[in-house]
């Protein structure tokens, strides 16, 4: 026992603020041979150490063979995860060297449950029981998924023991409540261990692990190096978390944020302009490029490579012209969603054309697009709309999204805005196709209905004016929701 | 009429056994051969020889039609050399980044710079903006799939890389996407061999399970024949497991121990906006599992921008992604460089006459960039023009036009024919010839008409070494003019692009000669003051040095006086050097209060300031303009004038230009622009140009024979309808019709309404009508069109 106590002390001090869970589910598993609950469902928000405290737990207490992990994204069929989940019990795996085989053919569940029963035949002499002594283990991660596997695959792995009557335990790792795993059928319940978020403390002291443990020294212009410490460390890091936790609750994100700005932080004690302890100094030089920054980094937009490519480049600059540098690197960064691409030119008026179609009310076609437009009917309608419309504001179709259009109207409008005649050849529907393919548009209507195809456009309004302007149309006198 | 009962045909095709089903492992070559084929799957068909056929009604000699389909074969074999070499040339850097970046892409470079680890197990992934013509990225992609195949071949420094390649086409669902992963790094290993049966038996498994066991060492100790036989035997992964990728590369690795570097996994998805999202997330999420293990490397080819990857991605997805961004050249500027190599420069070949080109330009440049469509309409030219035209063994090949050697040997060989001298005399371009010339010289113009002997073998070749003369000079002429061009940056809106240019050059009558940008440019260099000067003359003489490299023979030919280019220019240099240096001295001598006053300029001369230095400067400046530049830009002004005018002529004044510049648009529209409403309409309207047969054929259009197809009846009532049809009248119409064809015999009513309804069906499937729930017994007309 004393051997069960420094396992969960040593967990406790590698998995900070999980001292509960880990007390609960070391007394549910209980000695090896104990039975145990038949299954237990952990979930939590992402990054809450799910995985990697069952793991360590399971690594740490019993013999590996004992276990079996499953990433159900990766086994995406049933046969994957059961011949799989059979191998790790039997400690085999597959390699070159036997040909890539399981140790068993099991297709089904049915198969799985017979393995279950009568072992597996390891060689001619000996078999392989599973779960007639100690307890097995069976940790499926991305639990969620196994709801897409079939009706019969999740309420069946709940009970498990008691089907397959073996000592088995089936642990369950998902982000999801278990609300959404019930089925109609109904099914027997597991038990539910919640991981609730970190708290502050508990986050800073994971973000801390980051960090090493003894510190780290920087080599600093002219005066050697500067050791930065823990506590220095610390600061950063409640810097960083007082900034993000109201928005981003994910460790790994924040983690990954810290990982990245932490260079940009320590640039100035670097080049001389401010000491470790000016924590104060430190976060306003850094301030521009957090702001600048960080919503860029936390939608990915600029990739951590190219961050520090960027990062980098502005640290060997750093010593020459600072300032007009950090300027251009601000503007790297503003200007880094380079999107551009060029289109044919009649494949510009199309997606125009059909912008204009899932933005403008049909009704308004005749108004806009006529050739010989009635004046006077023009010029009444006209004022008639803009009056309800100051008030209806709310139901702007930018707002609201774009609208399924019919092809055909798409392609009138097409013929009306642009100037020259073109003679109805194959290559317009060509374009149509490509531009689906580009996800430009999108189809509505299924492929198989050849007759009246409904696209939608899937462009924002930015990225149409671009388009528009590149061939000198104006496209807010043709839109419904800008006159 | 029973065999005309329908314009379009069904047929089944049944494929030789051995082909059919999926292209299985067995299928799949080697190495990147697997990619290759993928690739190219279609364009594998190819035109024989049989295809050519003697024309002159089959006068014309075998030989003659072999050396049309040689030439074609030869000629088509450089095109397509040029294209490719410039799309290789033009992507050359962004494929070196690549590759670059995939050797690099697990060497821990990243720690040095970064001082904590990250959290995410980001993978590796290069996107490559490729353009918005996805056919086109099939060539492209396999291109860089074998360039980072090949560079381990190269040399053992590098990190050998296995590639698969993945397109949307063959991953319409994880397991699918994963199966074809796998089998393209494995099919990359000739190791593998052995066991690739194996796995292609398991997709016929199931059938042997019952039987004896395959590996028979697997059978439990009691011989028995009980469910476990079944359940405790062993089986291979299915073969959509990482595990056998991971196992796979252990066994690599372990095999050159000897490299210090491990080999790279690239996988390749090409075009990522085709693909299921959440597949590729799945995909993503595993072989970040893997990371560890695999050095799996994403190369994600993107065909409008990174948006696209943010769109579809969920941030989960992203966040396993180390994104670089790699721009391949967009397809205009190969197409730009195409242009410049094939039709500008005087390359031995065949060129496209004015509506062709044109075609080209238009068809890329307003609706689809794309190159595989400018490849085949340039194969479709020279394919039509070898083909149809027998004249065409006289055009150009193996880059040297066709000397009086080649045309006697030709004549003596019998390639030549009496058919051929005619059908030379039938060319618009020749006739015109000897109008030109049967005034001034009515013998010359006479022997041409009469003598077939000498207009084939000294007049022909005098004839196309004239336009090939013609090519040189206003290839060269043409250059200079690009050049003066780019000398005036400010003019951007009057500024034309080559291509532009040429097709003004193509298609005017007289070419460039007399045209705007002429005239637009000569009145620029006039008022050109000293600096453009010096600038212009070094960029021409730039390009005089250019000139010397590749064709110096062109202007020692000594063509004539005023093209004496040279000398020209470097006289001109010598005086505006002399100039530059007078400029100094007196710069010197004047100091620095003149260079203050030159900075504040004319505007103060006017209004007559009276100081000492004004005055000086003023003399300076009436001196400079009265001076060298002055007279310099004048002659400059005067000389390009005049060679613009007598080089840039259209090519049409050349006689036989028939035989190098094709110009036949019709058929090429018609190949590649078909418009199949159109070829409908006429053909149910006017029947007679498909059917061809007598009885139709009626110069009124309206009217309706009843001898006339069914469908076609129909189709001619339905234009008479308004937007609802009603049936029975439709019917009753027909009806009508119909009878007359019988000469008023009463018809069998039944017979009347079964074709009736056959046709309404045909109508219906192409697409002129519909059934409407709105009106009982009416159908909705489709089309409106006044044909």
């Amino acid at each position: 026992m004393n051997d069960m106590a420094d396992h969960s002390a040593e967990l406790k001090r590698r998995f900070p603020g999980r001292s509960d869970q880990i007390d609960t589910l070391l007394s549910l598993m209980g000695r090896p041979a104990d039975p145990t609950v038949p299954s237990i469902l952990i979930y939590g928000h992402s990054s809450s150490g799910k995985t990697s405290l069952v793991r360590d737990l399971l690594s740490t207490t019993i013999a590996r063979k004992q276990w079996a992990y499953i990433n159900c994204i990766e086994r995406h069929t049933p046969r994957m995860m059961f011949e799989h989940a059979v191998n790790e019990w039997c400690s085999w795996s597959p390699s070159w060297d036997n040909q890539f085989t399981s140790i068993a053919r099991i297709d089904n569940l049915n198969d799985f449950l017979c393995v279950l029963k009568e072992g597996v035949p390891l060689n001619q002499h000996s078999t392989e029981m599973i779960g007639d002594k100690e307890t097995r283990y069976l940790v499926l991660d991305r639990a969620e998924r196994l709801r897409d596997m079939g009706a019969t695959i999740l309420p069946a792995l709940l009970r498990l023991s008691e089907i397959s009557q073996r000592n088995i335990c089936v642990i369950l790792l998902s982000t999801i409540v278990y609300e959404k795993f019930r089925t109609k059928s109904g099914s027997y319940e597991p038990l539910v261990i919640r991981f609730p978020e970190y708290s502050k403390e508990d986050t800073l002291q994971i973000l801390r692990r980051d960090f090493s443990e003894d510190g780290m020294d920087i080599e600093v212009e002219d005066k050697g190096t500067v050791h930065l410490n823990d506590d220095f460390f610390r600061s950063f890091s409640e810097v960083i978390y007082s900034i993000f936790f109201q928005n981003c609750k994910d460790l790994n994100e924040l983690r990954h944020l810290v990982a990245l700005l932490f260079p940009l932080f320590i640039n100035p004690i670097r080049d001389g302009r401010a000491k470790t302890h000016e924590t104060a100094k430190l976060f306003k030089l850094a301030q521009p490029y957090f702001a600048e920054a960080t919503d860029k980094l936390y939608l990915r937009e600029i990739s951590s490579s190219e961050w520090a490519k960027r990062t980098s480049e502005m640290a060997d600059a750093k010593t020459t012209t600072s300032h007009t540098v950090d300027a251009s690197v601000i503007a790297a960064i503003r200007t880094n969603a380079k999107g551009d691409f060029d289109l044919p030119y009649y494949t510009k008026f199309l997606l125009i054309a059909s912008y204009l179609a899932s933005y403008n009310p049909p009704r308004f076609d005749v108004r806009y697009f006529a050739k010989v437009a009635d004046e006077k009917k023009k010029k009444k309608r006209g004022i008639h709309k803009s009056a309800s419309d100051k008030s209806g504001g709310k139901m702007r179709q930018q707002l609201l999204g774009p609208k399924a259009f019919p092809v055909e109207r798409m392609l009138a409008i097409f013929y009306s805005i642009i100037d020259d005649k073109l003679d109805d050849a194959i290559d317009i529907p060509v374009q149509i196709t490509s531009l689906t393919t580009l996800r430009l548009l999108l189809r509505t209507t299924n492929m198989d209905k050849l007759d009246g195809a409904k696209y939608k456009c899937n462009v924002s309004f930015d990225f149409i004016r671009g388009v528009a302007r590149s061939v000198r149309f104006e496209i807010d006198k043709y839109l419904f929701d800008f006159i | 009429m029973e065999e005309f009962d329908s314009i379009s045909e069904g047929c089944f095709l049944v494929m030789p056994k051995s082909a059919r089903g999926r292209p299985s492992l067995k299928k799949r070559k080697r190495s990147y051969k697997a990619i290759n084929a993928t690739n190219s799957r279609s364009s594998k068909m190819k035109l024989g020889d049989a295809g050519f056929q003697r024309l002159f009604d089959g006068d014309e000699p075998e030989a003659s039609m072999q050396l049309r389909s040689d030439s074609y074969d030869n000629s088509w074999r450089q095109m397509k050399k040029v294209l490719d070499d410039v799309l290789i040339e033009t992507n050359q850097s962004t494929f070196d980044q690549i590759e670059e970046f995939v050797t690099n892409a697990h060497i821990p470079t990243y720690a040095s710079t970064g001082t904590m680890s990250l959290p995410f197990h980001e993978i590796p992934t290069a996107l490559v903006f490729a353009g918005i013509n996805t056919p086109d990225h099939d060539n492209l992609f396999t291109q860089i799939a074998s360039r980072l195949i090949g560079s381990s071949a190269q040399s053992d420094m590098s990190t050998p890389n296995y590639v698969a390649l993945l397109q949307s086409r063959d991953c319409s669902n994880l397991r699918i996407t994963m199966r074809n992963m796998i089998e393209q790094f494995l099919a990359a290993d000739v190791d593998y061999d052995h066991s690739d049966e194996d796995v292609e038996e398991e997709e016929n498994e199931d059938a042997m399970e019952l039987g004896e066991d395959a590996d028979g060492s697997k059978k439990p100790a009691n011989d028995q024949f009980n469910l476990s036989t079944m359940r405790g035997r062993k089986s291979r992964l299915p073969n959509y497991d990482m595990q056998i990728l991971d196992g796979w590369y252990r066994h690599v690795v372990e095999k050159q121990s000897n490299s210090f570097s491990l080999p790279n996994l690239v996988v390749m998805i090409q075009d990522f906006e085709s693909f299921d999202p959440t597949i590729l997330e799945d995909l993503f999420e595993i072989c970040s599992e893997y990371r560890s293990r695999l050095p799996i490397v994403l190369l994600i080819g993107i065909a409008t921008s990174s948006n696209a990857l943010h769109q579809s991605l969920s941030k989960s997805a992203l966040s396993l992604l180390r994104t670089e961004k790699f721009w391949l050249q967009q397809s205009d500027v190969w197409f730009n460089k195409v242009i410049d190599e094939l039709f500008i420069k005087p390359t031995q070949s065949i060129k496209l006459g004015p509506r062709p080109y044109k075609f080209l330009l238009d068809h890329f440049y307003l609706f689809d960039f794309s190159i595989g469509s400018v490849m085949a309409s340039l194969q479709f030219t020279l394919m039509h023009h070898y083909y149809a035209n027998p004249l065409s063994i006289l055009s150009p090949m193996n880059d040297t036009p066709v000397s009086k050697e080649m045309l006697v040997k030709m004549q003596e060989d019998g390639l030549l024919t009496a058919d051929h001298a005619t059908h030379i005399r039938m060319l618009r371009s020749f006739r015109t010839h000897i109008d030109d010339i049967c005034e001034k010289d009515p013998n010359e113009a006479l022997r041409l008409l009469d003598d077939d002997n000498y207009l084939m073998t000294e007049a022909v070749p005098r004839f196309l070494e004239d336009l090939n003369r013609h090519h040189m000079l206003s290839y060269a002429v043409f250059e200079i003019m690009t050049t003066i061009q780019a000398c005036f940056p400010t003019f951007a809106g009057l500024r034309r692009s080559k291509r532009m240019l040429y097709l003004e050059l193509l298609e005017n009558e007289d070419g460039l000669a007399n045209s705007e940008i002429v005239r637009w440019l000569v009145s620029l260099v006039r008022k050109m003051d000293l600096e453009a000067l010096t600038g212009l003359l070094k960029s021409l003489s730039e390009l005089l040095l250019d000139d010397n490299e590749s064709d110096s023979s062109l202007w020692s030919e000594g063509v004539s006086d005023e093209l004496d280019y040279k000398k020209k220019v470097v006289g001109w240099m010598e005086r505006l050097g002399m100039e530059e240096v007078d400029d100094d001295q007196e710069e010197e001598s004047l100091g620095d209060e003149v260079k203050k006053t030159k900075e504040e300029k004319l505007p103060d001369l006017d209004l007559g300031r009276q100081t000492k230095t004004a005055k000086r400067v003023k003399m300076y400046i009436i001196k400079k303009k009265g001076g060298e530049p002055v007279k310099v830009s004048n002659e400059i002004a005067d000389w390009i004038q005049l060679i613009f005018s007598r080089y840039l002529g259209s090519f049409v004044a050349w006689p036989l230009h028939e035989l190098v510049y094709y110009s036949n648009i019709k058929l090429h529209e018609k190949s590649f622009t078909p418009q199949p409403r159109a070829s409908i309409q006429t053909a149910l309207g006017q029947a007679q140009h498909y059917i061809n047969c007598s009885c139709c054929s009626s110069k009124d259009v309206g009217s309706i024979q009843p001898t006339e197809q069914d469908t076609s009846i129909l189709y001619k009532l339905y234009l008479e309808c308004g937007r609802m049809i009603n049936l029975y009248d439709w019917f009753v119409a027909f009806g009508c019709v119909i009878e007359r064809e019988k000469g008023n015999k009463k018809v069998d009513e039944n017979e009347v309404q079964a074709r009736f309804i056959r046709s309404v069906a045909e109508l219906q499937f192409l697409g002129f009508i519909k059934a409407t729930q709105r009106k009982t017994d009416h159908v909705v007309r489709l089309t409106w069109s006044h044909t």
